[in-house]
């Protein structure tokens, strides 16, 4: 890929260099890598506030107000009834900043309950249907699996694998009874090999993300550095 | 001499798998082979979705005509429901990009390819950004290139009329919420600060009610959740998944539960979704980078178990 200007070329050098302080803490933690870190957390923050501004506070609350303050006269109960709930959320949402000072940080209690209250409320029902029900339904399934009218061995040792995972698991985390006769200590092993299966496959996965990210920016260095480079100065 | 390369190793091994790592990565980038990759379960199941988009939604117009002629009851309710649908006839995704630069490199081909599908189709596409501001312009490059590039049976896609890019908006659990009640509550304009009422597109797209696939390639952990919440259990609408690697484990339960029609891990299930629609990418050429890498790890650890058990056996 090559820049089409020299502005563009400039950041590909800018974002290519960066790479490779990055990757110098490989060698040994240095100046160079603690510097572009201090860069990265810096410009993530400030690009994050303006953005936020731009995107939340500005559009959804100074432009409405604005607006209202100009053409008061005109409006109905409805809206200033908008206008005083935004300017007690305004006012509950400011007492975050009582943090702060350690004098004023009880004040920040209030927001933290006011969103708490609002999440239980809505999330709860959600949660429960989402993530309790609905896996205990992909639970409930049969063990013997047949189809059309023949029996399905694959499906079938699938749903018994699935179904002896769940409550040997569950087992070897029930630990208000001592676990000491061989029945319990063997489901209990049983729930840890599951556990240790599901263990290995999240390393693996993340071996395999890991190894993503390096190949992309590899990748990134070869095209739109070393080949973007020679390319634009008509060097390949 | 051999001691004193055994004791030179030991100080500097890590070094020496960084760069047989960094070799196992790098050859490949200069090799043209094409592996044989075969689509799992879960990423056709995402592309069977986003492919049975426009048969969904005349289903559902047909669905809804049948309900209109059957019941008096909300018929100017249902009339409305009816004219969105009609209105685009080959039915929308929504996809939200939730992302940052820290996890583009895995997630920016599932995004491209799923968006590229779309667009091949002829299916308008909705894109957000949930969760993080940081990621708003990453995702609109994402989305630009991949209506400026795709080349199909349709025209070259063109913003406001076959893709809106509505941006981030803060708060994502109120923000999914909201969408589900009307999108135009929730955004009131675009990324680009057009109104929505002025896009045509968004005639016929009011809520996600109006939508007929919900694929979200998140990054983050706590996000598909709310998906999964508000888009599946509230609204019942179909939802898929790509994500990082890291986090497929924990979400495939949800796929087994039947609550995602489909799930992408990591850069593999963009190469396979490449696969399946026949369009390889940045994912399919990055898997002969992961093969070299994942046989070098699993030589390492063999090596590495081989080891300590000769060095335990010396020991005794």
């Amino acid at each position: 890929m090559m820049p089409e200007s020299f502005m563009d070329l400039a950041g590909v050098w800018i974002a290519a260099l960066l790479s490779l302080c990055v990757f110098s803490f490989l060698f040994k933690d240095n100046i160079l890598f603690k510097i572009t870190e201090a860069i990265f957390v810096g410009v993530s923050v400030g690009y994050g506030i303006v953005l936020s501004w731009n995107a939340g506070l500005h559009p959804k609350v100074v432009v409405p107000f604005m607006e209202f303050i100009r053409n008061y006269h005109d409006k109905s109960r409805a809206d200033f009834f908008w206008a005083a709930y935004m300017v007690v959320s305004l006012g509950i949402g400011v007492l975050y900043l009582s943090r702060f000072s350690p004098r004023q940080a009880w004040l920040s209690r209030f927001p933290m309950a006011y969103l708490m209250g609002i999440g239980i409320g809505i999330g709860m029902p959600l949660t429960i249907q989402s993530f309790i029900f609905e896996q205990m339904r992909a639970t409930l399934i049969p063990i013997v699996v047949k189809t059309n009218g023949a029996l399905d061995w694959a499906a079938s040792l699938g749903n018994i694998a699935l179904l002896a995972g769940v409550f040997s698991v569950l087992y070897y985390f029930f630990f208000s009874v001592k676990k000491s006769d061989p029945v319990s200590q063997t489901v209990s092993r049983v729930g840890i090999a599951y556990l240790m299966l599901g263990f290995g496959a999240s390393f693996a996965l993340t071996v395999m993300a890991r190894i993503s990210l390096l190949s992309a920016r590899v990748q990134f260095l070869k095209d739109e550095w070393v080949e973007g480079t020679l390319r634009y100065f008509n060097l390949l | 001499m051999m001691t004193l390369v055994l004791r030179w190793f030991d100080c500097n091994y890590r070094r020496v798998i960084y760069v047989l790592v960094v070799l196992c990565v790098l050859v490949p980038a200069f090799l043209t082979v094409r592996l044989r990759i075969k689509p799992a379960g879960a990423t056709q199941g995402l592309y069977d979705a986003v492919e049975g988009i426009p048969a969904a939604r005349r289903a559902a117009i047909a669905k809804l005509e049948a309900e209109l002629t059957q019941s008096t009851n909300n018929h100017d309710k249902l009339t409305a429901h009816l004219q969105r649908l009609r209105m685009h006839t080959n039915g929308v995704l929504l996809i939200s990009l939730d992302f940052d630069p820290s996890s583009a490199p895995e997630l920016t081909p599932q995004a491209e390819i799923i968006l590229r599908h779309a667009f091949m189709r002829g299916i308008p596409v909705v894109a957000v950004v949930v969760s993080t501001p940081v990621g708003a312009q990453l995702a609109q490059s994402i989305v630009d290139r991949a209506a400026r590039e795709t080349q199909g049976r349709y025209d070259i896609k063109l913003a406001g009329r076959d893709y809106v890019y509505l941006g981030y908006r803060p708060g994502y659990f109120n923000l999914i919420l909201q969408m589900g009640e009307d999108i135009s509550r929730a955004y009131a304009t675009d990324y680009a600060g057009t109104p929505l009422h002025d896009l045509p597109m968004m005639q016929g797209i009011k809520n996600l009610n109006d939508i007929d696939l919900v694929a979200v390639v998140t990054g983050f952990v706590g996000v598909p959740e709310t998906w999964i919440q508000v888009v599946k259990t509230k609204y019942n609408r179909p939802l898929g998944m790509g994500m990082t690697a890291v986090s497929v484990a924990d979400y495939t339960p949800y796929l087994h539960s039947k609550q995602l029609v489909g799930l992408l891990p990591g850069m593999r299930g963009a190469a396979e979704y490449e696969m399946a629609l026949d369009a390889p990418g940045a994912g399919t050429r990055g898997m002969l980078a992961q093969l070299a890498s994942h046989v070098l790890i699993i030589v390492l650890i063999a090596l590495g178990n081989a080891l300590f058990f000769v060095q335990r056996r010396n020991r005794s």
